[in-house]
């Protein structure tokens, strides 16, 4: 009874150890995996909130490098398709700040003709929905840049 | 077919850098024009002059010459009893989209409607909404446009500058109250877009923004990077040049609001 009771904890402990060893010595994962997770799993509008502020920031640097910088306030939004609520991709949007400020999506009308033209207009809202009667169109703003991602 | 795809455009987006103006006493002229386009009966509504909508399809035992008089007729009875271009709205009825104005159906669309312009019944309603509820905010008599803008003109602009953010599509029927004024009106003009790294064109922009320096915008400048090698980001640079240049010269105060491209 004793020696099957020292078996036993040898081996609970063999296990702990194995375990602990693969959880600090394997390979660490990248920021870029996580993304790419984040992106499989929850979409657009997540990656928004998430990481909205630092795309906003990189477009703006590069804006800057190439001395095209704008004085005018940025964000970067989801981009909702009319009458359907889904995020389908994501733009910065620019403007004066207080108008900026009231921003919460870009709604996209898509319109094709025959087989050659497709055309997308895009109008910065004030709801997260483009679906209700309550969407409004911010004037004075525009799109900047389109943030699209590639799976 | 560009140029109609420019105007369509140009109604949807328009009130987002364009200010709604309330109509006047007088209200504007009203009309349904029977037309015929590939040999098809089409119905187009005409506001002062201007056309906002096309009706393609037969529904409920009406061609779409009669269907567009009966929406004329219900837009003039609207007119009459006092509404403006704020009571235009796109909104869902028992799981179908249509235009209403004052809470009154005007036009509804449908997925055969939606189809021929390869968008969905929302998309269009809220396109016609917008379009509709641009005319009526002309004054009377101010020039609209006859034909269909082609990409590098620039579109005439609403009569004031914004004196409250304008409804894009399906409007609140609460009053917002008005907090930013442009210092001069708002246009808009499609522009072709330019790799800045190929030098090739990309497809065609609407840019919009202050008049002066709209009239500057030649071109956008298309740059491309990515952000953690996983997302891609294009950036849009309205330019001064047809051209993009070693170095870019941005107008400023100018953005996109429509992109269009053409298919291979």
């Amino acid at each position: 009874m004793k020696r099957q009771r020292t078996r036993f904890a040898l081996i609970a402990f063999f296990s702990l150890t194995c375990f602990t060893a693969g959880l600090t010595l394997s390979p660490r994962k990248s920021a870029a995996f996580d993304l790419k997770d984040v992106l499989k799993v929850v979409g657009i509008g997540m990656i928004v909130k998430q990481f909205g502020g630092e795309i906003n920031k990189a477009l703006n640097k590069l804006m800057s490098q190439k001395g095209v910088s704008t004085d005018a306030a940025t964000k970067v939004v989801p981009v909702l398709e009319v009458g359907n609520d889904t995020a389908i991709g994501a733009v910065q949007v620019v403007g004066p700040k207080s108008q900026v400020d009231k921003v919460r999506a870009v709604a996209e009308v898509e319109l094709s003709l025959g087989n050659r033209i497709r055309a997308r207009a895009l109008m910065p809202i004030a709801t997260k929905s483009a679906d209700t009667e309550t969407v409004r169109g911010i004037s004075g703003v525009g799109v900047s840049a389109n943030v699209k991602h590639v799976l | 077919m560009l140029g109609l795809v420019s105007w369509t455009l140009g109604y949807a987006v328009r009130r987002v850098g364009t200010p709604v103006a309330l109509a006047e006493a007088t209200p504007p002229q009203v009309e349904a024009k029977a037309l015929k386009v590939d040999g098809q009966e089409v119905g187009a509504l005409v506001i002062g002059g201007q056309e906002v909508l096309r009706l393609t399809q037969s529904t409920g035992g009406f061609t779409p010459s009669e269907r567009t008089t009966i929406v004329a007729g219900r837009l003039r009875n609207a007119l009459a009893a006092g509404a403006t271009a704020q009571d235009v709205k796109a909104a869902q009825m028992n799981g179908q989209w249509a235009v209403q104005i004052k809470g009154d159906i005007l036009v509804t669309t449908d997925e055969v409607e939606a189809k021929a312009v390869r968008t969905t019944p929302a998309g269009l309603a809220f396109s016609w909404a917008s379009s509709l509820s641009n005319a009526l905010a002309l004054e009377p008599g101010q020039a609209a446009p006859t034909q269909p803008a082609q990409p590098g003109q620039q579109q005439p602009k609403a009569v004031q500058p914004a004196p409250a953010p304008s409804e894009v599509a399906a409007v609140s029927k609460q009053a917002e109250p008005a907090e930013w004024q442009p210092e001069e009106p708002y246009g808009d003009k499609w522009v072709p877009i330019i790799s800045v790294l190929r030098g090739v064109k990309l497809g065609v922009a609407r840019v919009n923004g202050p008049e002066s320096a709209l009239g500057q915008v030649k071109a956008v400048a298309q740059l491309e990077t990515k952000f953690r090698s996983l997302v891609d980001l294009e950036v849009y640079i309205p330019i001064d040049a047809d051209v993009p240049q070693s170095k870019l010269s941005r107008v400023k105060g100018c953005s996109v609001t429509g992109l269009g491209d053409f298919a291979l």
